[in-house]
């Protein structure tokens, strides 16, 4: 049986229906023998519920009961909600669904900003400082130094090389590596 | 599901960064420059001016020589993994390779003969300086130095044209210490 139909045969019980409807559905129900069935198992349900439904009394007047839930009420809206150590642990349990995003952010902010630096050279690099030299020509020689953001290769003919005259060239020894 | 939503985010926002983040490798905007340093007070010729005062004062703090004379100044861009000639004087080229680490190696060719080979990273803001010995206790420098994208932008091809007519001017003496190198 299609549910439409079933709950227009509840509908026919409870007497919901109009005039012409329950004619036509009380032609229907005398046809079909499961709609027969299933009105009569309605009606049987409907008639113990109508005969067994609890009856609550107040044990008192309407009025006196309703200023006791009144004065329950107020009481515990005056209440202290807890302590100062709860106050923080509701706080920070609220706080704590914004963990797992804010920690992704920052996450992605991090690696961001190393990219960054690392692009633009920001960080620190010690192989700057290194540096492979190689004489191609056996009639010339060369040392390096690094002063400052410069760095220096000297290259000079082999047979112009004497302590002395570098000395007096180099106006900074301590610049030396 | 959630999870897998999570860890598919968390992908993403990585695979940002990382698409965020260009390669390393790149090519480099390099000006070379020659300069004369000398002692002689009475030097003066107006085909030289003298080097930025920054530059010429960085210079002072390391060596001897009080005075310093742009002689040209070259002005070009190193591609990726490639080889750049710069020619800073008729007898003295200087060679620019941009190689992995980045770092570059700089090859000081004299009258046409390799004389000396450095590989090094080059940093923005730093200075690569060749120098050597000349006549009569002067020295020459030629001073390579990475360029920032905004500058090169500005004045590369007039700079360029600016050195070349200067590396044409060099005078004998001048011409004769960039090579003292290759001697």
């Amino acid at each position: 049986m299609k549910r439409d139909l079933a709950l227009k045969y509840q509908a026919f019980v409870d007497g919901e229906l109009s005039e012409r409807e329950a004619r036509g559905v009380a032609e229907a129900i005398e046809r079909d023998p499961e709609a027969q069935a299933l009105v009569a198992e309605l009606r049987a349900t409907r008639t113990a519920l109508a005969g067994n439904e609890p009856e609550v009394t107040l044990p008192e007047t309407p009025e006196f009961y309703w200023s006791k839930i009144e004065g329950e009420i107020r009481r515990r809206g005056e209440e202290p909600v807890g302590t100062a150590g709860a106050r923080w642990v509701a706080i920070l349990a609220g706080w704590r669904r914004f963990l797992a995003p804010v920690a992704g952010v920052a996450v992605v902010t991090f690696l961001a900003i190393a990219a960054i630096k690392f692009q633009t050279g920001q960080v620190e690099d010690y192989a700057q400082h290194l540096a492979e030299i190689e004489n191609l020509s056996e009639h010339s020689t060369s040392f390096s130094f690094r002063s400052g953001n410069m760095f220096v290769v000297w290259v000079q003919d082999k047979d112009y090389a004497d302590v002395d005259n570098q000395v007096e060239l180099i106006d900074n020894e301590d610049a030396f590596q | 599901m959630r999870y897998i939503s999570r860890w598919k985010a968390l992908l993403l926002m990585l695979w940002l960064v990382a698409a965020a983040i260009p390669a390393r490798a790149e090519e480099l905007k390099i000006e070379a420059t020659l300069i004369w340093a000398t002692n002689d007070e009475k030097f003066s010729d107006p085909k030289y001016k003298a080097v930025d005062p920054k530059l010429a004062e960085e210079l002072r703090k390391i060596f001897a020589w009080k005075r310093y004379f742009e002689v040209s100044r070259q002005t070009g861009v190193v591609p990726n993994r490639s080889t750049k000639s710069f020619k800073v004087s008729d007898k003295c080229v200087v060679e620019i390779t941009e190689i992995e680490g980045p770092k570059v190696e700089v090859k000081l060719i004299g009258e046409g003969k390799p004389v000396n080979k450095t590989t090094k990273a080059l940093k923005r803001g730093d200075y690569f300086t060749l120098g050597g010995d000349s006549k009569n206790g002067s020295a020459w420098f030629v001073i390579i130095s990475q360029l920032d994208e905004k500058a090169t932008s500005a004045a590369p091809v007039q700079q360029a044209k600016d050195g070349a007519s200067k590396a044409a001017a060099t005078p004998d003496n001048t011409a004769k210490s960039t090579n003292t190198a290759a001697k």
